[in-house]
Formats: structure tokens, sequence, C-alpha cells
């Protein structure tokens, strides 16, 4: 089979498109100030937090070796899923939130995709120079210079990648444990692989991939337009104010010369890290980074025209309609993002470090016991959450006269521990409206009054009535 | 017409969200370690636990990601039969 590739060359045996590398130009400005502090904000919680302690341990520490999941003073446990679903469900609406409200600002400045790309950006730029110098670069022959400075960029990508992955597993893992066993090395082999595994997707990612991670892989991407309205902030072009485009010597007369603003200098496509240009119109592609707005600036200054040719704005604001910033779109979603928020917040100051599971004895219905009362079996799971020991006493009811066959007396279960405790309960069968009544396992905490919880079980015996 | 890339991460990228969260999922219902010691896998560590039940998972989703790929290629396209005057019914 042969391909027309976009070149026009035909090129034999291939299914694809090829991908044209994209040299994006850096920027310097507001808004890639504000990059720089969001890139320095974000990389430092990712690369500090799990050094932070908290009470003799780390305060962001995931421990799966133990099942248990600190995030300050709280301790998680994989029965917590709950909350984990609903900050996920509060992540998203908060996503929402803001698209409507200010469009892609996550992709431009707090996505981790944009901000490792940036960081790598960086050195490729202080190690390879400019876009210039880089298309150079790739397009003349292997030099000792193009060697040493392919071979200084990726050994510099491939540090920083091993620092990541390995800041990743110490999320995971104590990392100051982790970091005093790299030398000498004693690493397990899982730890070990994750490092690298991670390391490998950061350098692929940031290093290789990049728009392409947006434009394929990315979900938001293909559906926050659905987000966007007449009044969500854009980075637009504005056509009426620079067309015609056109090169012009400075100090040219618009009036006689017939042009608009725009110098077409391409700029803001050379800066443009999806390769886009945006002077057609709002594309999918644009990640909203703000490039264009801050190289489109710096030529607008230089040719004494008013900045702002590209700029933050909205489609009914570039329609000399009004704006409006609160409308039912971001009512509602506002809303719910408050109920959740309180809701989450509400219910993990409620929580009880408490678990009760009461599982069945599966091998028999009940049985009569020599004193002629029903018995049944179960095996009750008591699993203190809590970070301190604590000592419980169990009760049950729902039926007249249901009593433990044996006393349990007080039970005492460390933190973190869980109690296996298998216990009879018996009842009078007079005492029984149904084949199957409901019964509840209270348990209370001696030494702490607000530690209780309640769990339903099933009481079966014969239907006397 | 799509690019190499685009080719390749449609079918390690869904894949690859989808047994994380898969892991996470499953491991808050069951305990990764006791799951390896039901099926028989002894000496691993509850980290090897977790990782092992990730890639199984990873695994198979691609496998069916792959397939989807490879069942949706247009393969068949009925022969054509114009009408004609011929019937043996009739004879």
């Amino acid at each position: 089979m042969s391909v027309v590739s976009p070149d026009g060359k035909q090129s034999k045996d291939s299914f694809y498109v090829k991908r044209a590398k994209i040299y994006a130009r850096a920027t310097s400005g507001r808004f890639a100030r504000l990059r720089v502090l969001a890139v320095l904000a974000l990389l430092g919680l990712y690369y500090i937090l799990p050094w932070i302690p908290w009470d003799n341990r780390q305060a962001i520490l995931f421990d799966l070796p133990a099942r248990k999941f600190y995030v300050f003073g709280w301790v998680f446990w994989p029965q917590d899923f709950f909350f984990l679903a609903l900050l996920l469900i509060i992540a998203a609406l908060s996503l929402f939130f803001f698209t409507a409200l200010a469009g892609r600002l996550w992709c431009g400045y707090a996505c981790p995709q944009t901000v490792w790309t940036e960081t790598f950006m960086w050195i490729e730029n202080w190690v390879e120079g400019e876009r210039n110098a880089r298309i150079k670069l790739d397009r003349g022959p292997w030099t000792g210079t193009k060697i040493r400075k392919k071979v200084t960029k990726h050994a510099l990508w491939f540090i920083f990648a091993l620092w990541t992955g390995f800041t990743f597993v110490g999320f995971f893992t104590p990392i100051t444990d982790l970091a005093a066993r790299l030398y000498p090395f004693d690493l397990g082999p899982w730890e070990t692989f994750w490092i690298f595994f991670y390391a490998f997707a950061t350098w692929g990612n940031a290093g290789f991939m990049r728009e392409q991670v947006c434009l394929y892989m990315c979900p938001y991407a293909r559906f926050q337009s659905a987000m966007f309205d007449k009044d969500t902030l854009i980075i637009s072009y504005d056509t009426e104010r620079g067309e015609p485009r056109g090169a012009r010597k400075r100090g040219t007369d618009l009036k006689t010369s017939g042009l608009g603003d725009c110098v077409d200098c391409t700029l803001c496509v050379q800066v443009c890290p999806t390769g886009i240009d945006i002077r057609n119109g709002l594309q999918y592609q644009c990640i909203g980074c703000a490039a264009c707005i801050d190289v489109c600036d710096e030529v607008m200054d230089k040719m004494n025209y008013p900045q702002g040719l590209i700029r933050y704005t909205t489609e009914h604001a570039l329609l000399h309609k009004q704006p409006h910033v609160v409308r039912p779109r971001m009512m509602v979603y506002g809303a719910l993002l408050l109920a959740l928020t309180i809701g989450l917040l509400y219910a993990i100051s409620i929580r009880i470090p408490l678990q009760l599971d009461v599982i069945r004895d599966r091998n028999a219905l009940y049985r009569m016991t020599d004193e002629g009362l029903v018995e049944n079996v179960y095996t009750l799971k008591l699993i203190n959450m809590d970070e301190s020991p604590h000592r419980y006493a169990l009760a049950v009811s729902g039926i007249p006269g249901l009593k433990l066959s044996e006393q349990v007396g007080e039970i005492s279960v460390d933190s973190g521990e869980v109690r296996v405790i298998p216990v009879r309960l018996s009842a009078d069968p007079q005492d029984l409206r149904t084949a199957s009544s409901e019964i509840h396992f209270d348990i209370q905490a001696s030494d702490a009054p607000t530690l209780k919880t309640t769990t339903t079980g099933r009481f079966l015996g014969p239907a006397s009535r | 017409m799509i690019s190499k890339v685009q080719h390749v991460a449609s079918v390690l990228w869904p894949s690859f969200v989808l047994a994380g969260i898969g892991t996470v999922v499953l491991s808050t219902i069951f305990d990764p370690l006791a799951v390896s010691h039901c099926l028989g896998v002894e000496g691993i560590s509850r980290t090897g636990s977790y990782s092992l039940g990730f890639f199984s998972l990873w695994s198979m989703n691609i496998a069916s990601s792959v397939l989807t790929l490879y069942f949706r290629q247009p393969v068949h396209t009925p022969a054509e039969c114009p009408v004609r005057d011929f019937d043996p019914d009739r004879g």
C-alpha cells in the first residue's frame, strides 16, 4: 500500500502520518512568569511533601505494605474508599467549575504533563539552545558537538526523571528510609522497578511525547469544550483588529496601507507547544498556556501598537456583547462543589475510627441447644482504625432475651489491629416472630464514649408463630 | 489517518488508566497479598502483590484493546449479485 505523506511524497508501506516535531520557542512575559511560578510551586510540593514529618512518621504516606494511608493528622483505611471517591468527584467538579469560568487553566498551568514538559524544555533549551539552534542541530550531521549536547541533555533528563521516580516511590514507602538504603544500595526489587518505571514514564512523556499526550491521551482535552459557553475565558486572536494581516515597516500608516494590526511575524505559531496557529480560531489542541499572548504583546510593543491582539477574552466580549461571570452554569457547578466539599469535611470529622464486620456462620442456619434455645454462630471482625489502642465492650440487641452464649468480656485491640472474635448468640424460640430477625451488635470503647458503632446482622430460627 | 504514536497510545493508555482504577478499587475490597496466597504465590511482598495485580489488569486490558482494534478492521463486503431474469424455481 502506498500513502501520500503530508509533505506530498509517496511513502511505501506506511499506514501512518508522520509526526512533525515541534520546536517551541521560549517566551518571557506576564504569563510565562505565572507559569514558572506554577511549575515551581507544584513541583516543589511534589518533591518536598514526602519529606515533611508528622508525629514521628511521614505526613503524606500511602503505606501499601500496611494498607494504611496517612494524610497529615488523618489515617485512612481501604474501608474508607468512600472518601477517596468523594474527593475524586470534588476534583472533577472543580475542574468543571474552573473550565467554565476561565477555560483550560488546568492544562496551561497545573497539569503534571505541562509542568514536567516545561521543566524538560528548560533543560533542553539550556543545553541545545534556542529554537533555531535546536532545529539546526537536529538537521545537521552527527558531529562531536551534537553528540555531546544530546548526551548531556539526556543525562540531565534522566537524572531528573530518576529523582521524580524516587520521589514517587517515596509516597508509598517511607522516603527517609528509602534514601538511607540508596547507598549502599539495598532497595527491594519492586521499589527499584517502580523508580525506574516512573522515571521512564516521566522521561518519555515530558521528553518525547509532549503535546501528543494532550492530543491523543487526554480525555479532558476532548470533552472540555462541553463546559465552555460564550462567557468562558479563552485565548483568542482579535480577527477584527488583526486582519488583513501582513508584513510592514515600522511606522507604516495603517489607514493608507489598509492593513490590520497583525504583522504576520508567525511568532505566535513558533512559541506554541502544540503547534497550532491561534489566528485560525479556537482549537481543541490549544492548551491555554498563553505563550502566544506573551510573544504577541512583545511584538505589539515594538510596533507601538496596543497590547492584546491575542488575549484572554470571551466570545461575547469579541462580539462586543455584555459578558457575564455569574451565570446558571457557574451557580450549579459552584453549589454542587460547595455542598460536596462541606459534606466531605463533615463526613471526615464525624468519622468513627472503628469498624465491626459481622459474618454469619455459613455451615449451619441455627442449632437447638440442650436448654431448648436457638443458637446462631457469628464471626466478628473488629478493626481499630484509631491511632491508639482501645478496649471495647460488646452488646447485642434486637430480640427480647437475646444473649451471648459465652461472655466475651472486654476486647482489647491495638492501633491498626484487626481482632477476629467468634461469638454464639442464643434466644428463646418463643421470642422469635419470624424465621429471620434483625439484630444489632453494639460495640463501645470503654475508654472513649464517642467511640462506638453498631452493625446489623440476622438471627435465624424456626418460625414459631 | 493517525500517527503511529496515537495508534500505540490508544491501546496502551486507556488500558493503563483502567488498570490503575481497577487496582485501587479491587485492593480496597481484597487484600492483594491474600489474593496472591490464594493463588498459591508464596514469598511475595505486599508491594509485589499490588504490582503484579496492576500488571495483570494492565495486560488483560491491553489484550482487550488490541482485540478491539483487530476486530474493527473492515473485512467483509457481500459479493454483488445483480437481479437476473433466470429463476430455477419457475423452471
